[in-house]
């Protein structure tokens, strides 16, 4: 059964999970409060995004908001309401119009003392009953952030704060990925050391006992009407953000570059592995290391390591230098280069490369060992380095594939009027030179 | 009675086109922006003694105005042209042929031709998987047999032409000829081209030859076997603001017998009323162009009694333009309560938007927008992950309005107070608690906002 699990689990990360792969992005979660319906919790974060400054709201890949409403609570407290209305200790005011008085949005009236404190009993309470609501985030931001390399912003409102701690708690190695902003919060922390803002004056909070002190003047509870009206606390929360994308700024990458082939000369040979750090099942082939302490992003089929803002992976540009380079990234101009093998040729010869060497390799070599040779002016100037055969002149050369037996291919070598030579390369994959036949 | 002047900010729903010229018009009793020619006399009742005309012509007779009945005479105040609504009928070639008493529901109906005398048939508009519109598409309409009845409930007909006429020559079928309009709730009727209603039949004196918006039960009483024109009873009893018709081309409501209308009426071209000295129109009517009055044939006889219903014109209002407001009446024992005008909002909640918001025509659309999204989340809470895109449209909404009024960051419209009003008893509280449930644990995405996100395009709108 593990077996099949583990089956599922790699198949699913390894179909969905890395597509638009991109650790430079970061999103945006609010979590907001229990009582809060699903309007509310898409109007507080309608008003914060509105409120952030531009350049900060940009930054961000995407904002979302995740709903927690408790059914049991709500219930709970409509029980309370009539039963309060029955007894004529609150008339004439609807059930929505009592809550938020009684959540402090004004002070809380005598008539109201009894559903605000049953209100405040629940927040407490509430940690046996979110359970569910923890794993549904949980699955939602790994599919959603996680499982593409984005880091993760938690902006937690009130009993919100209690799911992004608890969401936080499980987390494992995606802690690092991920900072806590605390807002109105009844917990007596913020996980991940998050920077918390609380009003002196919270209506709802300062009853809570053991809940962290208020650090910013003010009173009221709601996200909207309370923390962003006011202009102190706005700000604090403004600032929390952008700090806590900052440090979620600096964080290193999830892969390692398993193999840097720097010293090869031909530019396929310059491609590398890489391997998730916490991931058993993560690997990926045929990266392009445009900076090895970069991070990793998919652009397209193509997945680079490089600074944050490539937009292609470019095989040709003005001003390249075929020598020594190989791939450009626009955006960050970021180049892949390779060894130059200039210093190999001889005197008055020019290299040029012998490409599909693997067709080569395919006919059998007897012990692995690639061997080519071109001859010009009795002296060898062609070269074998790793898997691909230089030689001099200037006629770019390739082997045709054929799938019959290994024979004789011949090709020529021309770098000017007065020199045509041949070479031929037999099954043993060696190049044997016959003067004279052109 | 005073003059009476709407100011008829924007029109309607997404379905009609809408200028940014503010519209200072409706009729007061009846009005025409060319001229009213009465080619018999009429009693023009409560409009004081001017009519909104730039003309009055009259022949030999003279129509008279007012309580004291003098003679009428045209505003120096020409009025002003009346907004142009688009029809959205259903041009085709295909014919459904009526032979049987019918109920017509789908959205989109071919012409419709009545072969067969004393049906009735019923139009029942749906409303559109949006919960935006009940509204139904016909193509043209001829009817030409007798005693037809149409039966519209609540909602929005676009209708490519009506023409009911049974002036065949055919002296036994002219005989006792009658057809009926009658509207269950408040029914708007849009015709595209002309509508002609003639039943040149003598008619039972019991009853109109032509009724449209009348009571069922009789209120012409006879006395020794005619009926003395003191026990004729002109007041109707129906509203004429359940039964709005707004036509395009030419409209005629003619008869050798009698009509009797409760309506308020819109023409965009001439508009031609003829009929016996009982005749009544209650309610009121506007023509682009001429309004005829009485026929110019040989008769000289009355044409009969125009009657203005202020009452209707005071409950409109122009949230959807020319929308009835329906009475403030709350069913509380279910979810949905009442909703006599069949628009997807219950009616208390209706007439509360309207009271609150009768300053803004903006706000009035984004309350209505959100109260429809209400009705249709409670009704299967349980479907809250399909239905919770209503409730988001109408918040972006009101956030693109915010962003253009430039409304402070608390204000908002769906409220505690306004909650409360939706949410007015413990089981719709429990419905939305419900839709609450369904979507808890889940994450949704915000996004960009537009004017599209409002179901009225609120830039349209005058404030």
């Amino acid at each position: 059964m593990k077996v099949i699990y583990t089956f599922i689990l790699t198949l699913i990360f390894s179909s969905s999970l890395f597509s638009s792969y991109n650790e430079y992005k970061t999103d945006l979660y609010f979590v907001n409060g229990v009582w809060n319906d699903k309007g509310d919790a898409e109007n507080n974060l309608i008003e914060l995004t509105k409120n952030l400054p531009l350049e900060l709201k940009k930054s961000f890949n995407s904002f979302d908001f995740s709903h927690n409403w408790s059914m049991g609570v709500m219930t709970d407290l409509l029980e309370t309401f009539y039963q309060l209305k029955q007894n004529g200790q609150i008339s004439d005011i609807g059930f929505y119009y009592a809550l938020y008085v009684a959540l402090g949005t004004v002070s809380v009236t005598d008539s109201l003392y009894l559903l605000s404190g049953k209100l405040f009993g629940d927040i407490i309470a509430l940690e046996d009953t979110i359970e569910a609501n923890i794993l549904e985030m949980l699955n939602k931001y790994n599919s959603k952030s996680y499982n593409k390399g984005h880091r993760v912003l938690l902006v937690a409102h009130s009993q919100g704060n209690i799911y992004a701690n608890a969401v936080y708690e499980r987390l494992s190695w995606k802690k690092n990925y991920t900072k806590v902003v605390a807002i109105g919060s009844p917990a007596n922390n913020v996980a991940g050391n998050g920077e918390h803002i609380t009003l002196t004056s919270d209506g709802v909070i300062k009853y809570v006992v053991g809940s962290m002190n208020g650090n910013v003047a003010g009173s009221g509870h709601t996200f909207v009407d309370a923390y962003l009206a006011n202009e102190a606390s706005k700000n604090a929360i403004l600032l929390a953000v952008e700090n806590g994308k900052n440090s979620l700024k600096t964080t290193s990458s999830q892969w390692d570059i398993l193999n840097n082939n720097k010293n090869v000369i031909d530019c396929n040979e310059r491609l590398v592995d890489i391997t998730h750090k916490h991931f058993a099942y993560g690997d990926k082939h045929g990266v392009y290391p445009f900076n090895e302490n970069g991070k990793r992003y998919d652009l397209g089929s193509t997945i680079v390591m490089a600074s944050d803002g490539g937009t292609s992976k470019l095989n040709s540009w003005t001003d390249k230098d075929e020598k020594t380079e190989c791939y450009k990234l626009s955006g960050t101009d970021e180049i892949i280069e390779k060894k130059a093998i200039d210093e190999e040729c001889p005197s008055g010869g020019v290299l040029f490369q012998l490409a599909s060497w693997e067709i080569l390799r395919k006919y059998g070599s007897t012990n692995n060992t690639p061997f080519c040779r071109a001859y010009h002016s009795q002296q060898v100037c062609a070269i074998v380095v790793n898997r691909s055969c230089y030689c001099c002149g200037s006629t770019f050369i390739s082997f045709p594939y054929q799938e019959a037996k290994p024979q004789i291919y011949s090709f020529s070598i021309q770098k000017s009027e007065e020199l045509k030579e041949v070479v031929n390369i037999d099954s043993n994959e060696t190049c044997t030179k016959e003067s004279n036949i052109l | 009675m005073k003059r009476k002047l709407i100011t008829i900010g924007l029109l309607l729903s997404s379905s009609l086109v809408a200028s940014t010229i503010p519209v200072e018009i409706f009729p007061s009793v009846i009005s025409s922006e060319k001229a009213i020619i009465f080619n018999n006399s009429a009693n023009i009742k409560d409009s004081g003694l001017s009519l909104q005309t730039p003309v009055i012509e009259t022949d030999k007779t003279r129509a008279k105005c007012g309580f004291f009945r003098r003679e009428c005479k045209a505003t120096s105040l020409a009025p002003s042209s009346l907004k142009q609504f688009t029809v959205r009928s259903n041009i085709t070639d295909e014919i459904l042929d009526i032979s049987e008493d019918t109920v017509l529901n789908s959205s989109k109906l071919p012409n419709i031709n009545i072969d067969k005398d004393n049906l009735t048939i019923t139009f029942d508009a749906q409303l559109d998987e949006k919960g935006v519109e009940r509204i139904l598409h016909i193509g043209k309409i001829t009817d030409y047999a007798k005693n037809s009845t149409y039966i519209f409930k609540a909602g929005d007909y676009h209708i490519e032409s009506i023409e009911i006429d049974n002036d065949t020559g055919n002296r036994k079928k002219r005989l006792h000829d009658s057809v009926k309009f009658i509207a269950k709730g408040n029914v708007r009727i849009f015709v595209k081209d002309k509508l002609i209603i003639n039943k040149s039949s003598i008619s039972n004196t019991t009853k109109p030859a032509i009724s449209i918006n009348c009571p069922t039960k009789q209120y012409v009483k006879k006395l020794f076997g005619f009926v003395p024109h003191w026990l004729y009873t002109p007041e109707a009893e129906a509203d004429p603001s359940q039964m709005l018709i707004i036509a395009g081309g030419k409209m005629k409501i003619t008869t050798k017998g009698e009509f009797a209308v409760n309506s308020i009426i819109y023409g965009y071209n001439t508009i031609e009323f003829n009929g016996m000295p009982l005749s009544r129109f209650n309610g009121a009517v506007h023509a682009s162009k001429e309004l005829y009055i009485g026929s110019d044939d040989r008769r000289r006889v009355p044409t009969g009694t125009f009657s203005y219903y202020e009452d209707a014109i005071d409950k409109l209002y122009t949230i959807d333009t020319l929308q009835v407001l329906p009475p403030n009446e709350d069913d509380t024992s279910t979810i949905l309560g009442t909703d006599s005008n069949r628009n997807g909002v219950r009616d208390d909640v209706e007439y509360y938007i309207v009271e609150r918001y009768k300053d803004s025509q903006m706000e009035r659309a984004i309350a209505m927008q959100t109260a429809k999204a209400v009705q249709i989340i409670i009704t299967k809470p349980e479907m809250a992950l399909e239905t919770t895109e209503l409730m988001s449209k109408s918040l972006y909404c009101f956030h693109y309005y915010k962003d253009k009024t430039n409304k402070e960051m608390t204000y908002r419209m769906f409220d505690a107070i306004y909650k409360d009003k939706l949410f007015n008893t413990k089981e719709r509280l429990l419905a939305y608690f419900k839709y609450n449930e369904v979507l808890s644990g889940h994450t949704f995405g915000i996004r960009d906002y537009s004017v599209e996100d409002c179901y009225i395009n609120i830039d349209e709108l005058e404030n």
